[in-house]
Formats: structure tokens, C-alpha cells, sequence
């Protein structure tokens, strides 16, 4: 079965829409605009200065330094804790392993000469 | 000023340097970037985002490629970064239209480009929204191509890429178009 062909008319208006922009002239801007740039820029530049002013600020210095301070004590006291409580909770060589896998058991030997 | 020196100016941070290029290139950025955008006012905000970050990026530039590729290139790259924004701001807007928490993003009106002479203006305005449906390196090399006038090989050389990959983009935008309009054709008739 041959395949309908769109309308010669449709294809012609098609042509016509794809060559529509075909010598268009640029988009042009308003003379202004350097000055929005420049207004801009400097106010990316205020607030980051803003905030490297607040960042260098001694008090706002101390506080960080003093919660870094406090932070890692914590983190090492709790460190120091934990590792003593394994320490006791684990026995150490040969009979740590046996009563770690269940190896300490009396055999079946003992048990009869026990009785 | 020739290019070299113009580069040498920006990176000691000469203001009159930066007033230079800005008001030389202007045009040529938010015309870029109106052809991806398809809105004026955002067009200008990006051309203002593009000439931002040329100032703070210049000291980088080696000068491998022309002042104008490098121009381009992030004009393009700072089109399609406000694109796919506005793309994720329209979706969540649906999504909460869905769930009930908002209303539904009204569809944008036809584009009408500046520079397009008057009795093209309606068949333009097809052609662009039909754009807008293009994969975004077809759409780029269409735009560079057919907006700004650029030739192949100036594309290829802001795409980085061969001047062969270039004219197959255009082949396939060109057919990518045709397809998309003969739709819109069958949907009115």
C-alpha cells in the first residue's frame, strides 16, 4: 500500500515556517545594561564580604573553636570509654577463643568418667 | 585594544577593560541566550549570570580558544542550566497541582523574537516553540546556526566538535523539526 504523502500545501508551509527566521537580526539589549552588570557584581561582592566579615569576627573565632575544643574531648572520652569496656569484656589467647566458640564444654569423655 | 590585550586588562582586574567587553559582546550573548530561553526578561538575567562569571573567571582563561567561543560556550552552558531549572521548578509546580497544594503551571505564551521582521513574526513563533522540543545539542546548533549566523566550523569549534558532527546535528534538528511541525499541522487540521 503507498503511503499518503502530506499535502503539498502543508510541506509548502512548513518550508516556509523552517525559513522564517532565516535573516533575523539580533536581539539587542538596553544600553543600561553594563550598569545592572556592574550593580550586581558589587552586590555579590557586599554580601560576600558580609559574610567573610562575620566569618573573621574574634567572638564568632572563639565560639567555633571552643565547640571544635569541646567536640573532640567529647569524641575521645567517649572513645577512650568504649574501648576500656571491650577490653574487659573480651579475655585474651587461647581461652578467649575456645569460649568464643564454644569450645570449653566438658567432652564427652569427662562426662562419662564423671559419672 | 586588540583581543590579547583586552584578556591582559580583565585578569589585572581593569574595569574599563570589563565596561569594553561587556558592551562589545552584549548582544551577542543575550541573543544566545534568548534563543534557548525564549523569555526576555530571563535572557537578560543570564546574560548578566554570563558576564558575572567572566569577570570572576577570567584570570583563568589561557586564550586557547577566541574570546568570542569562550563567550558562547558559557553562554550556552548558562541558557541550558536556567532551561533544565525551570523545567524541575515546572514539574514539583505540577506535582503539587497533582496533590493539591498549589495550581497548575499555566503553559507559556508564544515567543516572539525581537528580530524577526514583522510579517514572519506568527511563523517564527511556530518555529520556536517547535525548538523547544529539540534534544539540547540539536537545539544549540540550530540556534548558533540560524539565530546568531555562525558558520559550521565556528560551531564545531564552540561545541568541541568535528565540523562533520556539527552538520549532522543540523541535518537531524532540520528533520526533528519538520516531523514535529507536520504534527502540529495534522493536530489543527
Amino acid at each position: 500500500m503507498m503511503r499518503m504523502e502530506p499535502k503539498k500545501s502543508t510541506q509548502h508551509h512548513i518550508d516556509d515556517i523552517l525559513n522564517s527566521i532565516d535573516g533575523i537580526s539580533r536581539a539587542e539589549l538596553s544600553p543600561f545594561f553594563y550598569t545592572r552588570v556592574q550593580a550586581n557584581l558589587s552586590k555579590r561582592s557586599e554580601t560576600e564580604g558580609r559574610f567573610w566579615s562575620v566569618i573573621t569576627r574574634p567572638a564568632v573565632s572563639l565560639v567555633t573553636f571552643s565547640l571544635l575544643l569541646i567536640l573532640n574531648i567529647a569524641a575521645i572520652s567517649h572513645f577512650i570509654k568504649t574501648s576500656k569496656q571491650t577490653d574487659t569484656q573480651t579475655s585474651t589467647g587461647i581461652q578467649g577463643f575456645a569460649q568464643e566458640y564454644s569450645l570449653t564444654s566438658s567432652s564427652v569423655y569427662n562426662d562419662k568418667t564423671s559419672q | 585594544m586588540n583581543e590579547k590585550d583586552l584578556i591582559l586588562s580583565l585578569q589585572k582586574g581593569d574595569q574599563a577593560a570589563f565596561k569594553l567587553l561587556v558592551e562589545t559582546w552584549q548582544n551577542m550573548v543575550f541573543n544566545t541566550v534568548l534563543g534557548i530561553v525564549q523569555d526576555t526578561q530571563e535572557a537578560e538575567d543570564v546574560a548578566q549570570e554570563v558576564f558575572i562569571q567572566v569577570f570572576q573567571s577570567v584570570s583563568a582563561f589561557r586564550g586557547d580558544a577566541k574570546l568570542s567561543t569562550w563567550l558562547y560556550r558559557i553562554a550556552v552552558t548558562k541558557a541550558l542550566d536556567a532551561e533544565r531549572k525551570k523545567k524541575s521548578k515546572k514539574r514539583i509546580a505540577n506535582l503539587k497541582s497533582w496533590v493539591g497544594l498549589g495550581e497548575k503551571e499555566e503553559e507559556a505564551v508564544h515567543f516572539h523574537h525581537p528580530g524577526v521582521q514583522l510579517d514572519q513574526k506568527e511563523q517564527a513563533a511556530v518555529l520556536f516553540k517547535a525548538m523547544q522540543k529539540l534534544p539540547e545539542n540539536q537545539r544549540i546548533a540550530f540556534v548558533l546556526i540560524k539565530t546568531e549566523g555562525l558558520r559550521y566550523d565556528e560551531v564545531a569549534d564552540i561545541m568541541n566538535l568535528s565540523l562533520k558532527s556539527v552538520e549532522a546535528l543540523m541535518h537531524r534538528a532540520k528533520e526533528n523539526l519538520r516531523k514535529y511541525l507536520q504534527n502540529y499541522y495534522s493536530d489543527q487540521s
